[in-house]
């Protein structure tokens, strides 16, 4: 099997949409695979990432895992030695389940302990709020009509969106600024769609 | 008599004051020169720096009048990998190694060949050509020692940029793009940030390597900008163009439907320009005024159907 269709494959066990043989199969290479290992930990950091979570996987993540998985195998070992087929199968389905209860583990959302809030909490003295409080005090680079976009709503452009992906992963890759081409790349979208006939086209050129 | 014996006394005041003239002249070109050759120092060792630093840290990304945090994590060498997630607004998140760059959003994941150029738009013989480089100061930034880098664009075909840069270590800390009015278009800049100085290597192991191009590109460019790699898939073409500093790519395709159309659209300082002419299709995207990208746009979908 190819490292593209592992990775495939690894990306299908991610989105849960991968056969329970596969699954199977797949669960027990990552106990013995430690670069993939590592890739699937990634991954799992990346969208714990998106889950605001805001703790990644232990670093020992793997590690632990192969610590199951070996205590499993040696459980299975011992069971099945000298008999039937059919506990090898049962220690194989454990092995999955123990990886998927990790990753389950670590994919729940994080509760948020309850606030230990005073019965009766009293404010001494408030002070009046002024307008001026009220206004930052931030001095603002002035920005040109051509380019002033402000606090709009963002507005995607699906037919397009992609260029711009594409553009920053090829800036990121090959441009003089590295990591931080890939931010924009992140960064919530704002965009301002003008579709223009051909006759605007001069006067958006100008 | 007297006269004559005065003349060699004015002459050699008025030749002292001269050479010390030209003295001062030549400390100021020496001091200018100097700060520009230092300048393109920095530069390139934020170039290699960031291919060979281990580091982590926040990023603010100032832009359309909003600010966005950014975590971003890079490690280089073998199994080495680039992450970088949003932490406000929209949860988005990409992942990078040799091979693959994986994008997620809630309720949907990309893939994408992670792709290595034998060419970097960074070009530190030509960069003089467009912009007139300084080493204009000193700054702190997230804790470390910066050197602040102008870079003025001599034309109106490309945005200046500032860059901070740590003299120590080579890294990029910010980044701005400034328009014409001098006004900050768009703005990237550290605000934590751990090197780890144990960890350094090279990551650029290639994946899916896109080769510098042997033919010429197929439209006029804009001034100072070359063709710096190309990659075709199928039918589509996608030019890497650069003048030393920015980048622009150019997509060039065939499209089943058949339009007169511009369509132009905007992310922060990075601008889009789409034109379609029947069935071929020319994209410019680039961290370009407006006028530079529709221009080369319309030039190309004109080629395309030439």
């Amino acid at each position: 099997m190819s490292d593209e269709s592992v990775r495939e494959q690894l990306s299908s066990l991610m989105d849960g949409e991968l056969a329970p043989d596969s699954a199977r199969f797949l669960s027990k290479r990552l106990g013995n695979d430690p670069e993939l290992a590592a890739t699937w930990e990634r991954w799992h950091g990346l969208r714990d990432s998106l889950r605001q979570q805001g703790t990644l996987a232990p670093v020992d993540f793997c590690a632990r895992v192969r610590e199951v998985i070996d205590a499993e195998d040696g459980m299975a070992e011992r069971q099945t030695h000298g008999s039937s087929r059919i506990w090898r199968g049962v220690a194989g389905s454990a092995i999955a389940a123990s990886v998927a209860v990790f990753a389950l583990m670590l994919g729940s959302p994080a509760t948020v302990p309850e606030l230990a809030l005073p019965v009766e909490a009293t404010l001494a003295s408030v002070a009046p709020v002024t307008t001026s409080d009220l206004t930052p005090n931030w001095r603002l680079s002035p920005v040109s009509d051509r380019q002033s976009f402000v606090l709009a709503q963002p507005q995607l452009n699906d037919e397009f969106d992609n260029y711009f992906v594409e553009h920053g992963l090829a800036n990121g890759s090959a441009g003089a600024l590295g990591i931080v081409s890939y931010v924009p790349v992140v960064a919530a979208p704002a965009t301002r769609a003008d579709v223009a006939q051909p006759q605007n086209a001069g006067t958006a050129a100008r | 008599m007297s006269r004559n014996r005065r003349m060699p006394v004015l002459l050699l005041a008025d030749m002292k004051s001269l050479l010390r003239r030209c003295l001062l002249l030549l400390g100021i070109v020496g001091s200018l020169s100097t700060s520009a050759g230092d300048a393109i120092g920095l530069l390139t060792a934020a170039q290699q720096a960031q291919s060979q630093q281990s580091f982590e840290g926040v990023v603010v990304f100032m832009h359309d009048g909003r600010f966005d945090a950014v975590r971003v994590v890079q490690r280089p060498g073998d199994g080495g990998y680039q992450q970088i997630a949003s932490l406000s607004g929209m949860p988005r998140a990409l992942f990078r190694d040799v091979r693959e760059t994986r994008i997620e959003a809630p309720g949907r994941a990309q893939r994408l060949p992670s792709l290595v150029f034998a060419a970097h738009a960074f070009d530190a013989r030509r960069v003089g050509d467009s912009y007139r480089i300084n080493d204009a100061a000193e700054e702190r930034i997230a804790g470390f020692n910066a050197r602040v880098v102008d870079a003025v664009a001599r034309d109106d075909v490309r945005h200046s940029q500032r860059l901070w840069i740590n003299p120590e270590n080579g890294l990029l800390l910010g980044v701005a793009l400034i328009g014409p009015h001098r006004e900050t278009l768009q703005q990237v800049m550290f605000t934590s940030l751990v090197v780890d100085a144990r960890n350094a290597g090279n990551s650029d192991a290639p994946a899916a390597e896109v080769l510098p191009p042997v033919d010429p590109a197929p439209v006029a460019l804009p001034a100072g900008f070359q063709l710096i790699a190309k990659r075709v898939e199928g039918a589509r073409r996608s030019l890497i163009l650069s003048d030393g500093l920015a980048m622009i790519t150019l997509y060039l395709e065939p499209r089943s439907d058949v339009l007169d159309r511009l369509t132009t659209l905007r992310r922060g300082a990075t601008q889009l320009a789409s034109r379609q002419i029947g069935h071929q299709r020319a994209v410019v995207v680039g961290e370009v005024p407006l006028t530079t990208a529709v221009d080369l746009a319309n030039r190309a979908a004109q080629v395309l159907n030439d």
